[in-house]
């Protein structure tokens, strides 16, 4: 089901009526009900699929339950790698066995050596690399000792498959959602009214921006050989946003949801393209995900301490591996190599923590140098975005040699009806909007409160993408 | 829970406000600006137009027929009533539409060609049609095409989104801003351009000549003698072949006896129908009269109007 569906539309009223008018007063029945309302919604998709969360779900909570009631440290740590290996290899299964057999048979035609295999015709379920990631969480936190193990089922499975956050994130912690299940909440009417900005943002992103520069990256990114200079650079451009208003649109879409319900999730995105340098960049862009990665790989490596090429290795190693998290192909491992570049240096010049208030804070516009910065971080951005997009690493070094060959730049017809200055000002709209309020959650704040909300839907209403709506582009991760 | 509600009911209350209202603000917009096609439909289906003369065709006959001079000629309000692009279908469509409030005109001038007999149930233009997409008189003569704007489903849907060049035009006649696109005189289009050879419709009727495929051209030219016949009880109708570009002309000419020749049958047993054959006349020869292949420029509507006059004078 998609968040920018009828189906949706009709879906959440109903959950939301139930949930507080009909079952207000027995928290079991609540959890259960958010346990059958999540599986409908991930079995709109396809149902068959539910097993596999249904397996994930009673595979940890035991495992966890074993891990909590086991003196043996040697048992305890056995317990946790059957969890991972089970999560893990569940999604290597489903997400990475084709990439593997592939390459390998790559690599040895490369060689010379023929080989020929056919590959598994695996459907990749939606969301799995996502609460994969949320239910390994809470077992190593169980192990670590720093979260109890839930001895409610019911309520460690409504946090599993809690359908806001399920297919696309945010990757929620245990440590802060799964408590949450366990208090019979009240009705808070500014929660809910915070929750309602949220998803008339999200929805503002997702089918204003993103799905409006949707046709335009396609069309440049699939005739990128036609293209000049300055299309293929409005190309990487538009994705920049197309895929920042898809991804900060569902979570923004997801938080709100949430909140209606009275959970509160974790920010996932924080302006990122308002960053001056690459480290303040990933602390604003998919918060979930990196915190998770920090917090789960890159300070058991050591983090940024030991020797300098031991903190280069860790580097690489986060951004590899969460290049290879989205996706199995060589253009995600790229990006997140070239991710790490650009991180490097600002990590040798030990700046990485050096811009952690909010750019311009008591300003209303940046200063030349701040503009300079994020401008910067923003190209770079942009660049490592062209591999994220294209079909194949080589696609991605032909969109760069034919930009750079021939530098021309003249206004190319895209072959789509609406004109590139006008999807210009929708974006210059967008921009405005973020850095007026870049301090909050969402513009819908302030005296000008209403027209805010009033223009936002009368843009929805006028720019939105209805009728060919796209899947959110995270969906596939 | 009340404030929340409340809130919940303002969003909903602004969003179907600015639904019906952002779509009739452009609807008025597109509906002011003057000489567009908008304007003129809003003219056919409420009765502002009123001629003695109308004229009917198709991108021929919206580009070579001048009703300023034929009307100065006759002395007679004229109005091209000719659907660019559109089928005989469309066209007698438009013509029921402009006759459910406006006057019978006293003479109707009925454009044929080689393409005037194909059928083709596609409405085109319909984004022209947008303004008027609720009103009933529209979807009674235009729903039966193949459309998407009179779709069920597509009455719930948000009119404009997403239309940058409607919703710009929308706002530029809303606010008086002056928008040059579409212009049309009297539903004339005048085309000030030279000669530009179209291989396109060239091959097609060559085609059609090559697999002598003239069934259902007949089956069709019976249906608009029918219509002819239908028009003749209230007004004199006045069939006409305009000046074809020779390099066109040349590739039909069995189909062109074929079809003249019921027309001249035609004319013969109905004494208010007339039938003008100039299909070769010899400003078909010279490039200076066409845009294309196909259509009279200005140069050439000027002088096939004025030649047209004493054809169409009592």
């Amino acid at each position: 089901m998609l968040f920018n569906s009828l189906t949706f539309l009709v879906f959440l009223p109903a959950v939301f009526c139930i949930y507080w008018f009909v079952l207000h007063k027995n928290l079991l029945a609540r959890n259960v009900f958010l346990l059958l309302a999540s599986y409908v919604f991930y079995g709109w998709w396809d149902w068959r699929f539910l097993s596999l969360i249904a397996f994930s779900t009673l595979v940890d909570y035991y495992v966890a339950r074993f891990i909590a009631t086991s003196y043996s440290q040697k048992k305890r740590k056995l317990l946790l790698v059957v969890s991972l290996i089970v999560n893990l290899g569940l999604l290597g299964f489903f997400k990475y066995v084709n990439f593997f057999v592939d390459s390998w048979v790559d690599a040895f035609n490369g060689l010379g050596i023929a080989m020929n295999t056919s590959t598994l015709n695996i459907i990749l379920p939606v969301g799995i690399s996502f609460y994969t990631f949320q239910t390994l969480s809470y077992t190593i936190d169980v192990y670590r000792g720093n979260l109890q193990a839930s001895r409610k089922l019911i309520d460690f499975a409504t946090y599993v498959a809690f359908f806001p956050q399920l297919v696309a994130g945010p990757i929620e912690r245990a440590t802060n959602l799964l408590p949450q299940f366990g208090v019979l909440k009240k009705f808070n009417e500014q929660q809910a009214i915070s929750g309602l900005h949220l998803i008339l943002w999200g929805l503002f992103q997702k089918v204003v921006i993103a799905d409006s520069c949707a046709p335009y990256v396609n069309s440049i990114f699939d005739n990128y050989e036609s293209m000049n200079s300055l299309s293929l650079m409005l190309g990487a451009v538009y994705f920049a946003f197309q895929i920042y208003g898809d991804f900060a649109g569902y979570s923004n879409i997801a938080i709100g949801t949430a909140r209606l319900l009275g959970f509160d999730l974790m920010r996932n995105f924080n302006y990122p393209y308002f960053s001056r340098d690459m480290a303040e960049f990933w602390r604003r862009w998919h918060i979930s995900l990196s915190t998770w990665f920090r917090d789960y790989l890159y300070i058991p490596l050591g983090g940024s301490r030991g020797t300098t090429a031991m903190q280069l290795r860790n580097v690489f190693i986060i951004f590899i591996v969460s290049g290879f998290w989205h996706g199995a192909n060589w253009t995600f491992v790229f990006w997140g190599f070239l991710h790490a570049l650009f991180f490097i240096p600002v990590l040798l010049l030990n700046k990485n923590r050096s811009n952690l208030n909010q750019v311009a804070e008591n300003a209303v516009l940046p200063s030349f140098k701040e503009i300079f910065q994020m401008l910067t971080t923003f190209v770079l951005a942009c660049i490592a975005w062209v591999f994220f997009r294209a079909a194949s690493f080589l696609e991605a070094v032909a969109y760069f040699k034919t930009m750079l060959a021939q530098p021309s730049f003249d206004v190319q017809y895209l072959g789509i009806q609406r004109y590139a200055t006008e999807m210009l000002f929708i974006i210059a709209i967008f921009i405005a909007l973020e850095w007026a309020h870049r301090t909050q959650e969402h513009p819908f704040v302030g005296r000008w409160k209403w027209f805010k909300i009033a223009a936002v839907i009368l843009m929805l209403l006028t720019l939105g993408v209805y009728s060919d709506h796209q899947d959110f582009i995270y969906f596939q991760f | 829970m009340n404030k929340f509600l409340k809130y919940f009911v303002i969003i909903c209350a602004l969003t179907a406000v600015f639904w019906i209202g952002a779509g009739k603000i452009i609807d008025h917009g597109l509906i002011q600006l003057d000489k567009s096609r908008y304007q003129e439909w809003e003219a056919i289906a409420g009765g502002g137009i009123n001629a003695d003369v109308v004229i009917l065709g198709s991108s021929r006959g919206v580009s070579g027929y001048n009703p300023q001079i034929i009307g100065e000629g006759l002395r007679k309000k004229t109005y091209n009533l000719s659907y660019d692009a559109g089928s005989f279908a469309l066209q007698a469509s438009k013509f029921d539409l402009y006759l459910e409030n406006n006057k019978t005109p006293k003479i109707i001038i009925q454009n044929i060609d080689f393409t005037h007999f194909a059928a083709n149930d596609t409405l085109i233009g319909e984004n022209n049609m947008l303004p008027f997409r609720e009103n009933d008189l529209f979807k009674t003569h235009f729903a039966g095409y193949e459309n998407h704007i009179f779709e069920p489903w597509n009455l719930f849907s948000i009119k404009y989104t997403r239309n940058f060049r409607l919703i710009r035009k929308g706002l530029y006649g809303y606010f008086g801003v002056y928008d040059g696109h579409n212009l049309h005189d009297n539903g004339f289009v005048s085309k000030d351009e030279v000669f530009k050879k179209d291989q396109r419709n060239l091959v097609a009727l060559k085609k059609t000549v090559k697999a002598r495929k003239y069934a259902y051209l007949l089956r069709n030219v019976e249906i608009v003698k029918k219509s002819m016949v239908s028009y003749s009880i209230k007004s004199k109708v006045v069939v006409v072949w305009a000046p074809e570009y020779i390099e066109r002309y040349a590739l039909a000419p069995e189909l062109h006896a074929i079809i003249s020749e019921q027309f001249r049958t035609l004319a013969s047993r109905y004494p208010n129908i007339t039938f003008i054959d100039l299909s070769d006349h010899a400003m078909g020869k010279e490039t200076v009269n066409f845009y294309d292949t196909f259509h009279l420029n200005s140069t050439g509507s000027t002088t096939f109007s004025t030649l047209l006059v004493p054809y169409l004078a009592p």
